[in-house]
């Protein structure tokens, strides 16, 4: 009986190593590490294992992006805004009010049109299976993120 | 009277048949022995004459452990990556940094 127990304890112990060096062992140490920090760019450099090349013109894609993006969300804002306080004046205008709603929706499919089209420009310097897996996880996400916020945003304010 | 019938012929037989064993002094201490033999086997002598259950078993227990290791750690990087992919488009859209302004 205690042969039987002994056997057990040293099979589970040894079950519990095995186990604990495959979670060690799986996945990419530098993608761990990107996203341990929530660096988005490193992240992007070890998960799509970029070359220096790839990752200087995404990063350059990402800066020239920074400008049509800081454009888009003055746009919205001042949309979105526009429609607020006609909403809050309480005139009855219902045809400029469906006016200022088509406008900020309007911006929205632009944003989210020129996300998409960033995105993809940004996969084009990627190797063909890293810019597949790339949009694959980017591409949904830009669909409906207009109704979501990010987790984090409240601690990542983005300056542009 | 001896019965004709052959399977009157067998029962009869069986009937007066006694067996009488030789009794074995040695029998009980035998036993007695094999017990003891067995309770002072060694661990290594237990797990050699369980070895193929016991291998079997470690087998089983060691691919599950290696399997489950694996599937964790995956499902773990996944989740922060999705986490990541959501900050990461959070900064690049408009739409989102509007939110964030009003």
């Amino acid at each position: 009986m205690k042969h039987l127990v002994a056997t057990l304890i040293l099979l589970s112990a040894l079950a519990g190593a095995v186990g604990f060096v495959a979670f060690r062992a799986t996945g990419d140490r530098p993608v761990a590490e990107a996203l341990a920090k929530q660096d988005a760019m490193a992240w992007l450099r070890a998960d799509f294992k970029l070359t220096d090349d790839q990752f200087a013109a995404i990063k350059t894609l990402h800066d020239s992006y920074s400008v049509v993006c800081e454009a888009h969300c003055r746009d919205i804002m001042l949309a979105v805004r526009t429609r607020n306080e006609l909403k809050a004046s309480g005139q009855n205008d219902s045809s400029g009010l469906a006016a200022a709603d088509r406008r900020v929706e309007e911006l929205r499919t632009v944003c989210e049109t020129a996300i998409a089209a960033h995105v993809r420009a940004c996969a084009s310097h990627m190797s063909a299976e890293a810019g597949d897996r790339y949009l694959a996880l980017v591409l949904p996400k830009i669909k409906d993120f207009d109704h979501q916020a990010a987790p984090d945003l409240q601690l990542n304010h983005h300056q542009h | 009277m001896i019965p004709s019938d052959p399977h009157q012929r067998l029962s009869a037989t069986l009937g007066s048949w006694r067996m009488t064993p030789p009794r074995d002094s040695n029998f009980r201490p035998a036993v007695l022995e094999r017990i003891q033999q067995r309770a002072r086997a060694t661990w290594t002598e237990y797990v050699r004459s369980h070895g193929f259950s016991w291998s079997a078993a470690a087998l089983v227990a060691i691919t599950a452990a290696g399997w489950t290791g694996h599937a964790v750690a995956q499902a773990r990087l996944q989740e922060s990556r999705e986490q990541m992919v959501v900050s990461y488009l959070g900064k690049l859209d408009p739409r989102v940094l509007a939110k964030l302004r009003n």
